[in-house]
């Protein structure tokens, strides 16, 4: 009978077949997603931002995603041959951060207008206050139909998404067991009230702006 | 406070992130967090009032295999899981 490793490793060993296809994958998205974007990018106000950013998944990441979908957290070693890291939505990322708030709309209305996101699956991050506008934007899909693996394109507000740079590097990256700390309705709470905090300040820059002289 | 949180607070629940779930000793219930983001805090309050017959109650979405369930009460109970 498998043990709980020998899930990982048989995971593991998955990962590292799929990485030379999720690199083509990322390159493909990052220069399209640009390519796109260029238009917009290049009609940027001094103080505005629009910035693509594209990762993998690491390996161990991966594993432990794909561990912490199963109920209780653990893999069912009877059923080791059944688990797959291409049922995870975000093996590739690619994420763009837009600045001030405007700017993210503007994105997001380019980006839903390519016909290969079409076929993607929207799964937007809502806002607890259900009178904000989404925190973000994610799809899931297909970016080449050959690809045994779904890619993510996040659209999310240059704050934002910095917070969730420093989120994940400062606590994390280093000690991935605490990924399982953010489902905690506590947390969520917390982590929700920096999220709007930060919505809220980037439609007030928004404002000030519309308003100036 | 979010009143899920706020009620299993209230009812002695504490939060294992390495498992997922939210889990009362002397209550023997545990509830995983899907469970509890899926379902309204009414049907939060009713299974936690369900009368339990001395078995560790577990509720989750989807039921966890048995073996997982094997392993987590023997590390309850302070034994090396199987594998």
């Amino acid at each position: 009978m498998d043990s709980a490793r020998q899930v990982e490793d048989r995971l593991r060993a998955e990962y590292v077949d799929l990485v030379p296809s999720m690199q083509r994958t990322l390159t493909a998205l990052m220069t399209e997603v640009n390519h796109i974007l260029l238009s917009a990018i290049l009609t940027l106000d001094p103080y505005e931002q629009i910035v693509v950013k594209g990762r993998l998944k690491d390996s161990e990441s991966a594993v432990d995603a794909l561990r912490r979908r199963q109920e209780m957290g653990r893999f069912d070693v009877k059923q080791g041959e059944s688990y797959s890291l291409t049922t995870l939505p975000d093996l590739v990322g690619i994420r763009v951060l837009a600045f001030p708030q405007r700017r993210l709309h503007v994105v997001r209305r380019i980006l839903e207008a390519e016909p290969r996101l079409s076929g993607w699956k929207d799964d937007h991050l809502s806002s607890t206050d259900p009178t904000q506008p989404p925190i973000g934007f994610k799809y899931h899909g297909l970016w080449n139909t050959a690809d045994p693996f779904r890619s993510e394109l996040q659209i999310v507000s240059l704050l934002v998404g910095l917070f969730w740079e420093v989120e994940h590097s400062a606590i994390y990256k280093p000690t991935p067991k605490l990924q399982g700390m953010a489902s905690s309705i506590s947390m969520k709470d917390r982590n929700d009230a920096v999220l709007t905090a930060l919505q809220q300040f980037e439609q007030e820059f928004d404002r000030q702006i519309e308003a100036g002289d | 406070m979010n009143p899920k949180g706020e009620l299993l607070d209230k009812n002695g629940y504490r939060y294992n992130f390495d498992r997922l779930i939210y889990i009362n000793r002397a209550a023997k219930k545990v509830f995983g967090v899907t469970a509890i983001e899926d379902n309204s805090v009414e049907w939060l309050a009713a299974k936690m009032a369900e009368e339990n017959n001395g078995d560790w109650q577990l509720y989750f979405n989807e039921p966890p295999p048995p073996g997982v369930v094997r392993d987590f009460l023997a590390e309850l109970n302070g034994q090396r899981p199987a594998g």
